[in-house]
């Protein structure tokens, strides 16, 4: 068997045309050992520092993001929404992750292209300036599709971390995952120093 | 320095060692591939426990490579780097102990006696141990005092022997789940028995009791009452002023000195250079997978394929602790208020066992055969894992306000309670340990190559006990019960690889666990066992090293 990481592959034939510039690389091999020498919370706080300081996404790719986390988490009235527990700038917390298999993450940007990409094409326009009808429609159709299924997926485990993991890590606001969900967190809590990837400091 | 004895590995086939050596005066280094953890590092965090590699190594840098049969019976290989299936379990001082969730069952007299007892299978390598039970038994009970169990001993049909009444320590808290199990068994005629625990109840020493924090399997214990080998032997260990525990250590390779010793450990420091040890016994306890890749990559002129692998029978023989789960759903609409809140409290254990079919006596099975044990347990309590798993109906995956709801009743309308089965893993040709001749770790060494392969009647004895399981869990009145036998296999639950016995020809080591071949080579994790019996290994792995400890002290390598 070949070595690759699961759900890594670009399993579309025209994938190199619809890809996009890959200038944000460069910025994310840059952030990301930035990312894990300051505290996250206090530099990256607002929506307008992590698009202009924190994230590795251009502006557009990151309300993309966020929009298809809208429809994949939505604020119905049951419970927080993507938004509410900070499930974007998670996303981009981990995406600066310098520990993870830098696989993962390319896997991430690349989907994100093609999103982009697939809605340019039929829509021309960017995912996130939709009407609500059309980014449910694609998101619906894009699920029938191995890829886009895979990248979804792979959305929602990110989500039901930010929704569920301590609040230490910039998510699950106020604990309102927990508190939705009847949650025990467990005792002890997490302190700063051995927070992920604090944790591997000095040892 | 030399030392007089140098430990590979910390973890529950280490400790015991570590422990008694160094108390008799003796001095003792260990190396530990991993980092040093120390209690106030663990936290109730899943991040870290779970989702990230923090106690396990990073796979890109080391991996393993599995070998698996498909349903054409063809044998497929692929790294774990790839498929994502994670094989390392506690890589750290203290090992996995530190994450286990510590079912301390012993063994049975009969399971040292396998091949005798119940004769041969055809394609299964069984082999009867070269000691007795009655040549554990007071190790067993040397490790419910040292290390901490807690329990109660009740009279059933296939209570081992004890030279104690009872566990030391009483049993731990139970949720109210225990005694609606209780109950049903007595209905079915069932000996229902209560599962003692390597956790202790009440403090010992430096460790407290459990706190019953609700996250105790594959977490680090807080209050140091879960017995790992860090906890319990090592930091007692290191009181006496002889051990020495050096982290971030990867032993690569023994060395010999061409009369068959073992002069030192080489091994990579944390940032990558290569240094080494001398001392005049080397013990290694690596787990048994590793154990036997450290051995197989020690080959040198004297050992063309491997240290104490001239017969052949290093990596051989691998077994697993397994046989299959299942599990159902009790929801709170169907139970009054105060049963619900009851069943709903965090923390406390169900802590019950079925051992009534350790040995199954059934014409659909010819006469007597092995059967095994069977583990009632919570779902676990970690919140990702069980909200990433509803993402999916079937092999739909569902979002929106559908996956919000699904949600949002399976953590607040129910509970699921799980069992657990663990049959007599049989040893085959198909499960082993080899190098693997393409993939390397970061150190630019082969990785250790595994062989899945199980044996049908262990599939077919897992059915037995999953059927009488379900049925438990339907008197119960429980919902949606169900089960999956499979030869699935737990990574942290290894044994085997350098079997133990009489004859140089078929074991790699005496029945002192002490290499047929190298004269100052011990193995003490669980690579010894012919056979694992029908529980987990880490109870039995704790105990034979204690026993192990004591022959050490009579060698005379160590006192010359």
């Amino acid at each position: 068997m070949t070595k690759s990481k699961p759900n890594s592959s670009i399993d579309d034939n025209h994938e190199s045309e619809w890809l996009l510039s890959r200038s944000k690389f460069v910025k994310t091999l840059v952030l990301s050992g930035l990312a894990i020498q300051l505290p996250w919370l206090t530099s990256c706080s607002s929506e307008e520092e992590i698009i202009k300081n924190c994230s590795p996404l251009t502006e557009d790719q990151f309300k993309s993001v966020r929009a298809v986390q809208d429809i994949l988490f939505p604020d119905d009235g049951n419970g927080p929404s993507a938004r509410d527990i900070n499930a974007a700038s998670y996303l981009v917390w981990v995406l600066n992750d310098s520990f993870l298999d830098p696989e993962e993450n390319t896997y991430l940007f690349e989907k994100i292209d093609k999103l982009e990409a697939y809605s340019k094409m039929k829509y021309n326009s960017f995912f996130h300036s939709l009407s609500l009808g059309n980014q449910e429609e694609m998101i619906a159709s894009i699920n029938k599709e191995s890829w886009g299924n895979k990248f979804l997926s792979r959305l929602i485990t990110l989500i039901m971390e930010a929704l569920l993991l301590d609040p230490a890590y910039g998510s699950n606001t106020d604990e309102m995952g927990w508190e939705w969900l009847n949650h025990n967190p467990g005792q002890p809590r997490p302190t700063t120093k051995i927070l992920y990837p604090e944790i591997f400091k000095n040892r | 320095m030399k030392y007089d004895v140098c430990v590979v590995g910390s973890g529950a086939g280490a400790g015991p060692v570590i422990f008694e050596l160094s108390r008799a005066g003796y001095k003792v280094v260990v190396l530990e591939k991993g980092p040093w953890f120390k209690t106030e590092d663990f936290s109730k965090d899943e991040m870290v426990a779970t989702r990230r590699s923090v106690y396990t190594p990073n796979l890109k840098d080391e991996s393993h490579v599995l070998v698996t049969q498909n349903e054409d019976g063809d044998w497929m290989s692929k790294s774990t780097y790839a498929s994502g299936k994670d094989f390392w379990n506690g890589s750290c001082v203290g090992g996995s102990s530190n994450f286990m969730s510590a079912y301390f069952h012993r063994l049975k007299p009969k399971d040292f006696r396998l091949l005798s007892e119940y004769g041969p299978i055809k394609d299964a390598n069984i082999a009867d141990w070269p000691i007795s039970y009655e040549d554990m038994e007071p190790y067993y009970a040397k490790v419910e005092s040292m290390v901490g169990v807690s329990g109660k001993v009740i009279p059933h049909s296939f209570l081992e022997p004890r030279s104690t009444p009872d566990f030391p320590y009483p049993a731990l808290g139970e949720n109210i789940f225990a005694s609606w199990l209780d109950k049903a068994a007595a209905k079915l005629d069932y000996e229902l028995i209560p599962a003692p625990r390597g956790i202790l109840s009440r403090p010992k020493d430096d460790r407290n009791s459990c706190f019953y924090s609700n996250y105790c399997g594959s977490y680090g214990c807080s209050s140091d009452a879960k017995g790992s080998s860090r906890v319990a032997l090592i930091n007692e260990a290191l009181k006496t002023g002889n051990c020495s525990v050096l982290p971030n250590s990867k032993v690569f390779h023994l060395e010999t000195d061409g009369n068959g010793n073992i002069q030192k450990a080489n091994f990579y420091d944390k940032s990558g250079q290569k240094q080494f040890v001398k001392a005049k016994l080397f013990v290694v306890a690596a787990q048994a997978i590793e154990t036997s890749r450290l051995l197989l990559m020690s080959k040198n002129s004297d050992f063309e394929n491997g240290l104490s692998n001239n017969a052949g029978q290093v990596g051989k023989n691998l077994v697993f602790s397994g046989g299959g789960i299942g599990s159902g759903q009790l929801f709170f609409d169907d139970l009054t208020a105060d049963e619900a809140k009851s069943l709903d409290a965090k923390g406390l254990f169900i802590n019950r066992a079925l051992q009534q079919w350790y040995e199954i006596d059934d014409k659909q099975f010819g006469g007597k055969v092995k059967g095994g044990t069977i583990d009632f347990v919570s779902e676990h309590a970690n919140a990702v894992t069980k909200a990433v798993k509803l993402k999916f109906n079937g092999d739909k995956l569902i979002y929106g306000s559908a996956l919000k709801e699904k949600l949002k009743s399976y953590f607040t309308e129910q509970r699921k309670l799980k069992f657990e089965i663990f049959v007599d893993w049989l040893p085959n040709d198909y499960c082993k340990v080899e190098l693997d001749n393409d993939v390397k770790d970061k150190w630019g060494d082969p990785v250790a190559k595994i062989w899945l392969g199980y044996h049908e009647h262990d599939l077919k004895v897992g059915r037995y006990l999953a059927e009488k399981a379900e049925a438990l869990f339907k008197e119960v009145g429980m919902k949606n019960v169900q089960s999956s036998v499979s030869g699935g296999v737990s990574a942290n639950l290894q044994a085997g690889g350098c079997r133990f016995g009489n004859d140089p020809k078929t074991s790699v080591l005496d029945k002192n666990c002490k290499s047929h071949e190298v004269r100052n080579l011990y193995i003490t994790d669980g690579s010894f066992m012919p056979t694992g019996g029908s529980v987990t290994y880490t109870f039995s792995i704790y105990a034979n090293s204690f026993r192990v400890a004591d022959q050490m002290l009579k060698d005379p390598i160590l006192k010359s």
